[in-house]
């Protein structure tokens, strides 16, 4: 659930992101591109695809289920958004996300039409 | 040695990203082998401030060839860089000139000159049609990258930290502008670097 301090923005529908396996979009609210997948676990993650390293687009590698940058092949965890490639402190951020009417593992029938929201703290 | 034994093919392009973001795309050796499919490997075995001298592997469109490639580039001035290569014996001289026209903006000038003395004037009529498609399709495939950089770069991004943690900090007001300094920073054991002839290569054991 969110606190009166913060909004929610829809992402897609997780039928959309299990036929897709991951969507990228730009929010002008954020002023963040995010990246929004399902694991090999089918968990939803959204994270910033925005590579912290020179600013180069994240995609998400369903094969070896990890994140990876267009531009210098980078790799990042699914789960934490850690920098695999180099032990360097920085990654992708991680978002906060609901999906409505309810909890994803609360489903169990229709399923595709839920909706993904992100969720984030107004400033 | 003749005037006439040298190709000279000029191409000029146009581009919204800032010549810093330009320059910066040209200095960025860690794409190469990533973005580029005429790119099998690149190694780098010594850079400082304004220059760097790197070998590549390239691929040509025969199955299974590759050829090395010695590759100097240095930063001539603010707005020129000059690369040399030699390639398959052919001496080829690079010169990039990149001219602001806005903040966000320029016009970048590639002019390639090949050294073609002795039986090399056999490859004249080949370069001259390969060098345009060849251009166009390095253009094509770094064409995204600039934009997004600029996009990013706009956006107040950090090389090696990422956006800033407040939304509201990032806009192209707060943006420091397109600050562009060499060389590009690598990361300690970066894929450049693995030649165990380079400068900064660092064996496993070494800590």
């Amino acid at each position: 659930m969110i606190n009166n301090k913060q909004f929610s923005i829809f992402i897609c529908k997780l039928g959309v992101l299990k036929k897709k396996k991951y969507i990228i979009k730009f929010f002008d609210e954020l002023k963040d591109e995010i990246i929004c997948f399902l694991d090999k676990e089918e968990n939803i993650k959204v994270f910033s695809s925005i590579c912290p390293h020179f600013g180069g687009e994240i995609f998400y590698d369903q094969k070896k289920d990890l994140l990876r940058c267009k531009w210098h092949n980078w790799k990042f965890c699914n789960k934490t958004g850690k920098c695999l490639s180099y032990p360097l402190k920085l990654g992708l951020n991680p978002y906060e996300f609901e999906v409505k009417p309810d909890k994803l593992k609360e489903y169990n029938i229709n399923l595709e039409n839920d909706k993904i929201f992100l969720i984030y703290e107004r400033e | 040695m003749r005037e006439s034994d040298i190709l000279e093919v000029e191409i000029i392009k146009e581009i919204n990203c800032s010549k810093e973001v330009a320059l910066w795309n040209y200095w960025d050796h860690e794409h190469l082998d990533v973005v580029h499919e005429g790119y099998k490997k690149s190694d780098i075995l010594y850079d400082k401030n304004n220059f760097m001298f790197r070998v590549d592997n390239i691929k040509v469109p025969f199955p299974f060839l590759k050829f090395l490639t010695p590759v100097f580039m240095v930063q001539h001035d603010e707005n020129t860089l000059f690369t040399y290569a030699v390639q398959m014996g052919v001496i080829s001289k690079t010169t990039i000139t990149v001219n602001s026209k806005t903040n966000s903006s320029c016009e970048i000038i590639m002019n390639y000159k090949f050294f073609l003395n002795g039986w090399r004037k056999i490859l004249k009529p080949f370069l001259k049609i390969m060098i345009p498609k060849w251009n166009e399709k390095v253009w094509l495939e770094d064409y995204p990258i600039k934009m997004r950089r600029q996009k990013v770069v706009d956006m107040n991004f950090k090389d090696f930290k990422g956006l800033p943690s407040k939304i509201s900090s990032r806009s192209k007001k707060n943006a420091n502008g397109n600050s562009f300094k060499l060389p590009v920073p690598r990361p300690i054991n970066s894929s450049r670097d693995l030649h165990p002839l380079s400068i900064k290569f660092r064996s496993k054991n070494s800590k």
